[in-house]
């Protein structure tokens, strides 16, 4: 009598469908969690706002007139139209949605560099206390970067430039 | 007579499936995961890699230690100019610099006697 | 006794069914490495970026041949891929898709498709101050 038994084969075409299930949802899983997450730019972005900022302030060894008299007197004025002279625009132009940089400069005289003697900041200053959170994970915080350089200025002082960038666009980069 | 059915063959697969699906489960996952650093590689850094055809250590990307090394050598002080070498020095032994300070010292040196 | 073996029906219909699957993988792979959404991403930041860099007097040729191929075969006209206005630089590569990233410098920018010869994909960007 021949024993025929193929309910074997039936019960391994199960499990070899479940395996293809598992390797499908593995992969598909795998090309998500790659594709999916976006190019994060902004520590590159607020290096070049810092670098712009750097430059309008001071450039060729000279800072710019319009921040510093030739008697070495900060301008007041150049705190209101600090975007303005230094070709910035953070206005996201579009309703109810706040500007996704900050940026902050410091001058700290070469006689007392604990204590900043005048202070440019534009921006959106909520953006500034994620520079202080200290997390493993600083994704879905802002970017900040923090650069400094000395300046001459005119009248023989030198001063410390601390430069201040910060780049929100959580949304856009994560 | 009765047929015996000698089934120890099909449970011996069934358990080979078994072991062979957790095994699969786990390399699957363990790919994911693999995914997922790859994914945080997206973070653009930025320290540009250097040109391989450059050999000069002036041309880098530091452009603030630049504006500081300007402002030392235009300084008309020179004890301005000590203090101002002694913070360069503790910034270096601190966080160092993006491009060698001693070179691009000593060419922005050499470029502002030049002109 | 001779023994022939044959080729049985199952285990062929299993391999083919098992080279069918592996390609729906792979196709589905280089799909998503090819999509119009990732290549909008990146090419829409990485041109704000150069706005941002970019000084008065600055002229840069941007390379974007490979969002010309996705725009080919999307059908959307080479010169309209992209569109620096209002503080934006927008990649739009299908119609339903697009991508918008925010640029910071408060420059005028004229960009229009490099007509030369052997230029075919690439951009001319002019970086002029705005007029008062």
């Amino acid at each position: 009598m021949k024993l025929q038994n193929k309910r074997g084969d039936k019960i391994l075409s199960v499990y070899w469908f479940a395996i293809l299930v598992i390797v499908a949802v593995g992969v598909v899983l795998m090309v998500n969690t790659f594709y999916g997450k976006g190019y994060d730019v902004r520590e590159v972005e607020a290096r070049i706002l810092a670098e712009k900022v750097a430059d309008c302030v001071y450039f060729g060894g000279e800072s710019n007139s319009l921040l510093l008299t030739p008697q070495g007197t900060f301008r007041e004025d150049f705190k209101d139209n600090f975007l303005s002279f230094c070709t910035l625009n953070f206005d996201p132009g579009k309703e109810f949605v706040r500007p996704e940089y900050y940026v902050e400069v410091n001058f700290f005289p070469d006689t007392n560099l604990r204590r900043s003697s005048f202070v440019l900041s534009e921006g959106n200053l909520n953006w500034k206390p994620d520079c202080e959170e200290k997390v493993a994970d600083r994704s879905k915080l802002a970017t900040c970067v923090e650069k400094e350089f000395f300046m001459n200025a005119p009248g023989g002082a030198v001063y410390l430039v601390k430069i201040l960038s910060i780049v929100g666009k959580v949304q856009e980069n994560v | 007579m009765y047929n015996k059915i000698n089934s120890r063959g099909q449970v011996g697969e069934t358990l080979t499936w078994i072991i062979a699906t957790v095994i699969i489960l786990v390399l699957v996952l363990f790919f994911i995961f693999g995914a997922s650093l790859l994914a945080s590689t997206k973070s653009i850094s930025s320290e540009f890699r250097p040109s391989l055809s450059l050999t000069g250590h002036f041309i880098g990307t530091d452009p603030f230690l630049k504006k500081s090394l300007f402002t030392y050598v235009t300084l008309p002080s020179e004890s301005k100019k000590i203090i101002l070498d002694r913070e360069f020095q503790r910034l270096l032994s601190q966080e160092g610099f993006a491009i060698d300070f001693n070179e691009t010292k000593k060419e922005i040196i050499l470029r502002y006697n030049r002109r | 006794m001779k023994k022939r073996g044959e080729i049985l029906a199952e285990n062929v219909i299993f391999l083919v069914l098992n080279i069918i699957f592996l390609t729906i993988l792979v196709l589905f792979l280089l799909k998503q490495a090819g999509g119009a959404v990732l290549i909008e991403g990146s090419y829409s930041k990485e041109i704000a970026l150069l706005v941002d860099s970019a000084k008065h007097g600055t002229i840069i040729n941007v390379n974007l041949q490979k969002a010309k191929e996705v725009s080919d075969e999307n059908g959307i006209d080479f010169s309209e891929i992209l569109k620096i206005a209002d503080g934006y630089v927008t990649i739009k590569l299908s119609d339903k898709g697009g991508s918008s990233y925010h640029y910071f410098n408060d420059i005028n920018v004229s960009y229009y498709p490099d007509k030369n010869p052997g230029y075919e994909g690439f951009y001319v960007l002019n970086f002029n101050r705005k007029r008062a």
